[in-house]
């Protein structure tokens, strides 16, 4: 059996990192260097300040992605995906473990070091009663959350909203995983009906794929580079195919090709 | 959605090292619960996996870790199928999704305590294959010799029932033929103690559902589902639920709303009424809330005469490994004709109103629900049945 996954239509994107929230500004390698916090809109205001950087870009590009594409977030699916997912949060109880072992943790930090924090958040600030996720899969998160998203509005359920976050890690696990920037994208993923960047995911030979842009290098060094690097490509209508995943021992990877010549000049 | 048969199941946790002593406790109504042993800080009552757990392959050395040993230990069991489905499907066709909360956390534990003393990291610890969600897969994909879509979810407790969700979908898409589901967590400091500061630990076994229930015991354990296209097996996957409260992070919507989506969707999805549904695995973790609101949600939903099944009292709440496990326990249920004993939940807490099953009986189960339910309002209730 070959897979029926639909065309897809990419109706909104967003990315946002210190110094960047436009792909335009990405491709050409322009940072603003008032781009220092993300705003969070989505979150409300009591909230936001006790959230972690990760909740809060992930709010920051959700908004960004959904504003313009008139998405309703109450129905949406949303899909976020991280390598490292809460690591900060997580890193403030290891610590407090190491230093006070007799102590019982913060709950408040506890139940916001979980994967799925920002959906927790995200879900009540918007009154999502759907089936929203939180997935990793280490250098291929990026092909599967656009793979989970497919197969989501393939099913009927969507629109879906892949958000894509990674914040720094703790100094402490910096010294294993190395010192990177904070970085979020956040696409918006629907069955092909006219609207936005016509789309299609499939499994190929990655060898035609165009060269992702490249990033400032602490960007480059987050584990969700690729990520921020398709986001900005896609947005900004740089390139016609894109690699989701570095090449499996297969031979074949996960690929993005846009589709609609026309709409990809539009956009 | 489709209807797909459970070819294989596998489980190891606090009742054994394999599925076939799993299995055999949950028949005698025996509990694997035991104190928790001083490495971890605390005292209580956990349920560890009784090992040894043996080392991965030297291929895979560098991936050592609690948590990727006790993934290994579970998949022994499940050898045999997988390379049948290779053969049948070709391991490109095959996916891989797994549940898990805690990842590697028990070894960064260590690197801190070690960086504190030492002011470095200890040899050996990488972040990205010790810690990670990601190096479980790992391990598990190339011990599996799997090579289709490959991801973890780590929605807290609803972790390895939400994956298979995702079966479902890489199955109706055709993307896969077949889907290896599962969950593994290990026991650590950070969740023994994060349940501790939210009070919710039971110091005693856990009771769900029980009028003397006192909280949650943390558990360990690693279960496999295979699911497949086509195929003979002892039970069907044949849909799933997924809702979220949009209420609070950690306590349950007070009317039990999410639980009773997530239940009326996969019910819905698998073209049912409630009324054939002849069993329940309760998420039931033993708080008073919890259980409470639950049961409020079944008696909704499925009236009061629903048999109700609380497994927790067996092996402790396995967090990320929770559902998979369940999952894994309702199916040998199903296949062996009985239902399990509730344990611990003698005497039920009959302001419940729910038929909490407290000794083991032959059962016929047609349709069953396992209901796995998580921080951040995240639910999960899958659907299966007996073979087709």
């Amino acid at each position: 059996m070959s897979a029926l996954l639909p065309e897809l239509g990419i109706t909104g994107v967003g990315l946002w990192a210190p110094g960047f929230s436009d792909p335009a500004r990405v491709l050409a390698g322009d940072a603003d260097a008032a781009i220092r916090s993300p705003k969070a809109e989505l979150l409300p205001a009591r909230l936001r300040r006790r959230c972690s950087l990760l909740t809060r870009i992930t709010a920051e590009v959700v908004k960004r992605a959904a504003a313009p594409a008139g998405v309703d977030l109450g129905a949406a699916t949303v899909i976020l995906a991280s390598v490292y997912g809460e690591i900060l949060t997580t890193g403030q109880l290891l610590q407090a473990l190491a230093e006070e072992p007799a102590s019982p943790l913060s709950p408040t930090r506890f139940h916001n070091s979980v994967h799925n924090t920002a959906i927790g958040y995200l879900s009540i600030a918007t009154k999502n009663h759907g089936g929203s996720t939180a997935i990793s899969a280490g250098p291929a998160t990026l092909a599967m959350a656009l793979l989970e998203a497919a197969t989501t509005v393939a099913a009927g359920e969507g629109p879906a909203v892949v958000a894509i976050a990674e914040e720094p890690l703790p100094p402490v696990l910096a010294e294993s995983g190395g010192d990177f920037d904070a970085l979020a994208v956040a696409l918006i993923v629907e069955v092909w009906r006219g609207q936005g960047i016509h789309a299609r995911l499939s499994r190929k030979e990655p060898s035609a794929c165009d060269a992702l842009p490249s990033l400032p290098a602490k960007l480059a060094a987050n584990p969700c580079a690729r990520a921020f690097a398709a986001a900005a490509a896609i947005g900004g209508g740089r390139g016609r195919q894109f690699a989701l995943e570095p090449t499996p021992v297969s031979g074949r990877a996960w690929v993005l090709e846009i589709l609609d010549e026309g709409a990809a000049k539009a956009r | 959605m489709g209807s797909y048969p459970i070819t294989a199941y596998s489980a190891s946790n606090a009742l054994g090292n394999t599925t076939t002593e799993v299995v055999a406790a949950l028949d005698s109504g025996r509990s694997g619960l035991r104190p928790i042993p001083a490495e971890f800080g605390i005292a209580g009552t956990c349920g560890i996996v009784p090992g040894p757990l043996p080392a991965l392959p030297s291929a895979l050395g560098d991936y050592d870790s609690r948590l990727t040993r006790i993934a290994q230990l579970a998949l022994d069991d499940l050898s045999r199928p997988l390379e049948a489905a290779r053969k049948r499907w070709g391991a490109d066709r095959i996916g891989l999704l797994l549940g898990t909360s805690t990842g590697g956390i028990y070894e960064s534990e260590r690197a801190y305590r070690h960086h504190l003393a030492h002011g470095t990291l200890p040899a050996g610890y990488s972040l990205e294959r010790q810690h990670s969600l990601h190096a479980g897969l790992h391990v598990v994909r190339m011990l599996a010799d799997l090579r289709g879509p490959s991801y973890v979810v780590s929605t807290a407790c609803s972790s390895s029932a939400r994956v298979c969700a995702g079966a479902m979908r890489l199955l109706d898409a055709a993307v896969c033929d077949a889907v290896l589901v599962g969950g593994v967590d290990s026991l650590c400091q950070l969740t023994l103690k994060g349940f501790a500061g939210l009070e919710v630990l039971s110091p005693a076994p856990c009771r769900p559902f029980s009028s003397l229930r006192e909280g949650i015991n943390i558990g360990e354990g690693a279960a496999y589902l295979l699911i497949e296209r086509l195929g003979d097996g002892p039970a069907r996957l044949l849909g799933v639920g997924e809702s979220g409260d949009a209420y609070h992070m950690t306590s349950p919507h007070p009317e039990g709303l999410g639980a009773l989506l997530a239940m009326q969707r996969a019910i819905s999805a698998g073209g049912l009424d409630p009324s054939e549904i002849d069993h329940i695995n309760v998420h039931g973790t033993g708080t008073k809330q919890n259980d409470e609101v639950e049961g409020k949600a079944i008696r909704e939903l499925l009236g009061p005469e629903v048999a109700v099944l609380a497994t927790k009292g067996y092996c402790g709440h396995l967090l990320g490994a929770a559902g998979a496990t369940e999952l894994a326990f309702t199916v040998a249920a199903i296949e062996g004709g009985f239902l399990p004993a509730s344990v611990g939940a003698d005497p039920v807490d009959a302001s419940i109103g729910v038929a909490v099953n407290v000794a083991r009986r032959d059962f016929t189960t047609r349709y069953a629900l396992s209901n796995s339910f998580a921080f951040g309002g995240s639910n999960v209730s899958v659907l299966l049945g007996g073979p087709a």
